[in-house]
């Protein structure tokens, strides 16, 4: 073949990947991938983009139950019997934000990558 | 027989390289419950398993050794007989802190126990605004001069307290950097409630990156730190607080006054070599606030770096950090 | 295989090692991982044309092997091993197609598979087949840096015609 041809083939094909490139960027939503952990070890693993239909989840600690949230792309504490209930007024778990934390029951959700584009974050958890 | 021969090196040399790789990608994290909050550590390289389970050991062997309110911790004991003989890393520690209070000239204290107590900033206390009497009384017992060591005996006077909250995470993250050169690890990420703590560089040799919280959505960030080797603590009256007839009173106890430090700053990002010194220094240049931090700054930029956010949202960052710090905001540099 | 070849060989092996240990060295470039120039593939591709396949083959493989050894990056090793082989068939394939002024579009093809090759060597050990958004990356920088390399040699090997012209099938 000619290397005109070539030529033509090679720069057709950066512009096709260039656009495919693009659009890729545009499109793609943050993964929303959740951990729950009881007492250091992981319960569940839920992708919240995934999530089609509501459901709760109860898990029991020495101070009581916690009852936990999940809808498309949402996740929170709904209910807690331990003293504080500072799990409980956090809210919605949010991208970039503290994780949901029950200290009395050891209970933590999170996101599984670190969303904010660092290693870590200071003074988040208190 | 030659091809035999060069085969099997071409298979040993293959194999080697193969285990190198498994060591090199090799990851231990663990996250767990300790000084009333999560402490979460990831260490790379062969030897991270075991070092990350003898960092949890060393860090929870530190919370019974220095915890306010467990009963049978050094501290504990303390503060109820007044008299103990302490072990050798609470007498370091108390050492330490006595050299912090000196640096801040005062504003780092060990001492706050009986103040944090009559706000209400321990779990199972209802946060309250106390009288000014019950402040006035807290007072009196407030101040490095009511401690005393001698060798191993150290002693209150009547009425003090100590609480090392402002100091002993600092001093479990040290300890646990320590651990991790001990075993070998070269690349390690610790994060204990919020005070960071990097080890070496990242695993494929970059710095790593530390997100300073914006104090008034925990959600963003002020910046980020570009380091190695290095703690990032922030003390931030967004941490801890409470609301009272509109007013919003935070955790950081101004011994002066006895009242949540009003000193005209949101947070204190600390960056040190020495986790102690972090640690102790941003709760210390909080209460001192930002004119009297950037003296102290300038005669001892050697030992840490520093970010302030004011109350009016001015981000200030010393000189030294210049090359560390970046954000998407205006921020204003101290020179020392 | 004569005496001759065989210490060209290892003299293009050490050239393409320190290339390859020098680009190691530089910062990346981008913050996506996997796209560099490869200059190492300069020595690949003269060795192919100048040499023939076999040394080609050998100089490859010592590079892959001994460049993971003194970079002391073992997991790339896999990497390179996966792009290098696959592009390394896709060049004796189709060099025949390719005459002396072409050899920069064979690097081209080669670099582009050779990216491809890592892409699933990364998707096979990490277990994620989400990497594949990168594909569109990897091959405009599989076109530009196989342009920039295979220039290279074709350059060299055009200056060293009159040489390489009675070992050039």
């Amino acid at each position: 073949m000619k290397t005109r041809t070539w030529i033509i083939i090679l720069s057709s094909a950066v512009i096709v990947c260039a656009v495919l490139w693009m659009f890729i960027l545009n499109s793609s939503s943050p993964s929303k991938i959740v951990g729950i952990y009881q007492d250091g070890s992981l319960v569940e693993k839920i992708d919240l983009n995934s999530v089609t239909d509501e459901r709760e989840i109860t898990l029991n600690g020495k101070f009581g139950k916690n009852i936990i949230f999940i809808s498309h792309g949402h996740i929170e504490m709904k209910s807690a019997e331990c003293p504080d209930k500072i799990c409980v007024k956090h809210g919605a778990l949010e991208i970039g934000g503290t994780p949901i934390v029950c200290l009395p029951n050891k209970v933590v959700i999170q996101f599984e990558e670190t969303p904010y584009g660092a290693d870590a974050k200071t003074g988040a958890a208190e | 027989m030659n091809f035999m021969r060069k085969f099997s090196i071409l298979f040993m040399t293959v194999a080697v390289l193969f285990c190198s790789a498994c060591d090199f990608d090799s990851k231990a994290d663990s996250e767990f419950f300790a000084m009333d909050t999560i402490m979460s550590i990831t260490a790379y390289g062969s030897n991270s398993q075991s070092a990350v389970s003898a960092a949890e050991n060393e860090i929870n062997r530190l919370d019974k050794l220095l915890s306010v309110q467990n009963e049978n911790s050094e501290i504990f004991k303390l503060n109820r007989d007044k008299s103990i003989n302490a072990s050798a890393d609470t007498v370091t520690l108390l050492k330490r802190a006595m050299n912090f209070y000196t640096l801040t000239d005062g504003a780092f204290d060990i001492t706050t126990e009986p103040l944090t107590r009559a706000w209400g900033f321990y779990s199972g206390l209802e946060k309250r605004v106390p009288s000014q009497n019950e402040i006035d009384n807290a007072l009196k017992t407030v101040g490095a001069e009511h401690i005393n060591i001698d060798n191993k005996n150290i002693t209150l006077d009547e009425n003090t307290s100590l609480d090392l909250g402002g100091i002993a995470k600092g001093y479990a993250s040290a300890k646990t950097a320590q651990i991790f050169k001990e075993n070998g690890v070269s690349s390690a990420l610790i994060s204990l409630g919020g005070n960071v703590r990097v080890v070496g560089s990242k695993p494929d040799g970059s710095d790593w990156s530390v997100a300073i919280t914006d104090p008034d959505d925990n959600s963003k960030q002020v910046g980020t730190l570009a380091v190695r080797d290095t703690a990032v603590v922030t003390s931030g009256s967004y941490q801890r607080y409470f609301e009272e007839n509109g007013h919003i009173y935070h955790h950081i106890i101004d011994t002066e006054t006895g009242y949540p430090a009003q000193s005209g700053l949101k947070s204190v990002t600390v960056v040190s070599e020495d986790d102690t010194l972090a640690d102790a220094l941003s709760t210390g240049l909080f209460v001192m606030g930002l004119e009297k931090s950037s003296k102290l700054y300038s005669k001892n930029s050697a030992l840490f770096g520093a970010v302030f956010v004011t109350d009016k949202n001015e981000i200030y960052i010393t000189d030294n950090l210049e090359n560390r710090f970046s954000s998407q905001h205006k921020f204003e540099v101290i020179e020392r | 295989m004569k005496i001759k070849n065989l210490i060209l060989t290892a003299i293009l092996t050490a050239m393409a090692l320190v290339a390859f240990t020098i680009e190691a060295a530089i910062p990346p470039l981008t913050p996506i991982y996997g796209i560099k120039l490869g200059i190492a593939n300069v020595f690949t591709l003269f060795a192919l044309y100048a040499l023939g396949t076999r040394y080609a083959a050998a100089l490859l493989f010592l590079r892959i092997v001994l460049g993971s050894i003194f970079t002391g990056q073992a997991v790339s090793f896999i990497y390179s091993l996966a792009g290098g082989v696959l592009s390394f068939i896709l060049m004796i394939l189709l060099k025949r197609f390719f005459p002396l002024k072409q050899v920069w579009i064979l690097s081209v093809l080669c670099a582009v598979m050779h990216n491809i090759g890592q892409l699933l060597a990364a998707i096979f050990m990490t277990a994620t087949v989400q990497i594949i958004y990168y594909l569109p990356v990897l091959v405009i920088s599989g076109i530009i840096a196989g342009a920039f390399t295979g220039l290279c040699a074709q350059l060299v090997l055009m200056r060293l015609k009159k040489w390489s012209d009675s070992r050039y099938s």
